[in-house]
């Protein structure tokens, strides 16, 4: 049996809450990482009460003479039994602690566990749909083929060849030239279209964004003046988003022009959604100007209007969020930000 | 002795609220509300008033989220998942939120992955003071604890906490 600690000296003594350090006098005293703590603590929105409606079919529910007991011990005795034995042998891996004692309140198992249900599958990464649908093919050569002399220099720069790509171009150059006649620049177009095909295979089909992200490097490392070169960092915005690092991801947005790209005015909303997260709602506004644009696609310009009118009224311009909101809904009324539009609308118009 | 309507209508937000700190954001709170309501309607024919009632339904949430939180940790090992899945589903890309709900949600996210990986009692205490703002006094008594035991708890839950931040960091880095 696992021993408590005893007390320290100080450990019994009241603390005050890092949220309230941080509002106050002392915030100095506090270690960064402690200023971060309370930072986080400090955001962590309200619970939303449960609805009346929600309440009274609760309250319905409820009201209802409660099962019998040996009922629900038949039916799911034999299968909690099954949860026990699996989560006993799985425990430790599970929660990495030991398990909490059992509560002084002897709790029968509940009614509610429902030991028959089959563990649901989640996907392992959600995938980007939008993005997913503009991103180009693995291997479309056409597309660039007026333009496919212009880096080649650049291309063939690469020298060594890394040998756990050796099959992936072997497989590229064999399928663009099988018979070997085709020129050398016309094979490195190829073989670039196929490293970043693999990088784009992990990210959309096996949902993998850390092995994209290698592949995307080799990539880098082999064509750093590649053709495919943006396709390539907007690959990599992907992937660093799926894996959560957004600050990167913000970073390469900031770093690359997009605007060759068929997805250049998605990339650039999301730059403008990732800036305005980030507290930057002045920057974030070029952005979401330039996303209104008459080539942007009605998502594009979407996201852009609402994030112009948010990021407005973030900033105190009052009358210009007011003026974007009411746009925005008479453009988009069944949009899915109307319900947020409108309940700014009201704080911002002081209308119940 | 009172009846479970009565009980309801007393507490039905009390244990709305506690199932949304203790669960966090992967855990249905109306779903939990019912289930401890249901739980109670069956068992308070033995609650003999010995604590508290709200101390007896906070015992009685705190096991039906625990139940939820296990059960999610199950799906995600049978499933593979990564932990990036949960922050994956607040990205503004694919799942647009206001933009000014963006922070908090990610901050909870992050707040909720770290507390995950948290002692259970360490981490009940720390939700009890540092989000729902509790004094110690009213979770000593929820938790049926000494009130210097809760002080001992939240100075080590902070270490956890931030020894938790600091690995968090770490991850984000790599």
């Amino acid at each position: 049996m696992k021993s408590t600690p005893l007390p320290l000296s100080g450990e019994g003594e009241p603390l005050t809450r890092l949220s309230d350090v941080l509002a106050g006098k002392a915030a100095a005293g506090l270690s960064p990482l402690e200023q971060q703590a309370a930072a986080l603590l400090s955001k962590m929105p309200t619970p939303t009460p449960l609805s009346p409606k929600s309440l009274d079919r609760i309250g319905e529910a409820i009201a209802k003479p409660p099962a019998s007991p040996t009922g629900w011990l038949i039916g799911g005795g034999v299968g909690l039994a099954v949860v026990v034995v699996t989560a006993t042998a799985l425990w430790p891996r599970l929660s990495g602690h030991e398990p909490p004692r059992a509560p002084s309140v002897t709790m029968q198992s509940s009614p509610t566990v429902r030991p028959e249900e089959p563990p649901v599958l989640i996907p392992a990464v959600v995938p980007l749909p939008s993005a997913a649908e503009s991103q180009p093919e693995p291997a479309r050569p056409s597309t660039h083929s007026s333009r496919k002399h212009v880096n080649v220099a650049a291309a063939n720069k690469s020298q060594a060849v890394d040998p756990g790509l050796a099959s992936a171009e072997a497989a590229a150059v064999g399928k663009a030239a099988p018979s070997g006649e085709l020129p050398a620049e016309e094979s490195a177009l190829a073989i670039e279209s196929r490293m970043l095909g693999l990088a784009l295979r992990e990210l959309r089909q096996t949902h993998d964004a850390k092995q994209a992200l290698v592949r995307l490097d080799e990539y880098t490392a082999r064509f750093p003046s590649g053709l495919l070169k943006e396709e390539a960092q907007a690959a990599r915005v992907d992937a660093l988003l799926l894996l959560g690092r957004r600050g990167e991801a913000l970073g390469l947005l900031e770093q690359t022009t997009f605007t060759r790209l068929p997805r250049g005015g998605e990339l650039t909303v999301l730059r403008g959604e990732l800036r305005a997260a980030s507290g930057r709602c002045r920057d974030a506004l070029s952005d979401f100007a330039a996303s209104g644009g008459s080539s942007s696609t009605a998502e594009v310009a979407e996201r852009g209007l609402y994030g112009q009118g948010m990021c407005r009224a973030h900033l105190g311009d009052l009358a210009g969020a007011e003026s974007d909101l009411r746009a925005y809904l008479a453009r988009f009324p069944a949009g899915r930000f109307r319900v947020s539009a409108q309940a700014t609308l009201r704080n911002l118009t002081g209308t119940p | 002795m009172a009846s479970i309507s009565e009980v309801y209508r007393l507490h039905a937000r009390d244990v709305a609220r506690w199932a949304a700190r203790l669960g966090g954001p992967n855990v249905d709170v109306e779903d939990v509300v019912q289930d401890v309501f249901l739980t109670a309607h069956r068992l308070l024919p033995e609650f003999r008033g010995e604590a508290k009632i709200t101390t007896w339904l906070f015992r009685i949430t705190q096991n039906q989220v625990r139940h939820r939180l296990r059960r999610l940790r199950l799906r995600r090992l049978f499933s593979s998942s990564s932990e990036e899945g949960d922050l994956v589903a607040e990205l503004p890309s694919h799942a647009p939120s206001p933009i000014d709900d963006l922070e908090r949600k990610e901050a909870r996210a992050t707040v909720y992955r770290i507390l995950d990986g948290m002692s259970e009692k360490y981490r009940t205490a720390f939700i009890l003071f540092e989000i729902e703002k509790l004094s110690g006094e009213e979770i000593a008594q929820l938790l049926s604890q000494k009130v210097a035991t809760i002080w001992v708890w939240l100075h080590r839950a902070r270490a956890q906490f931030l020894d938790g931040l600091e690995k968090f960091n770490k991850s984000e880095r790599t």
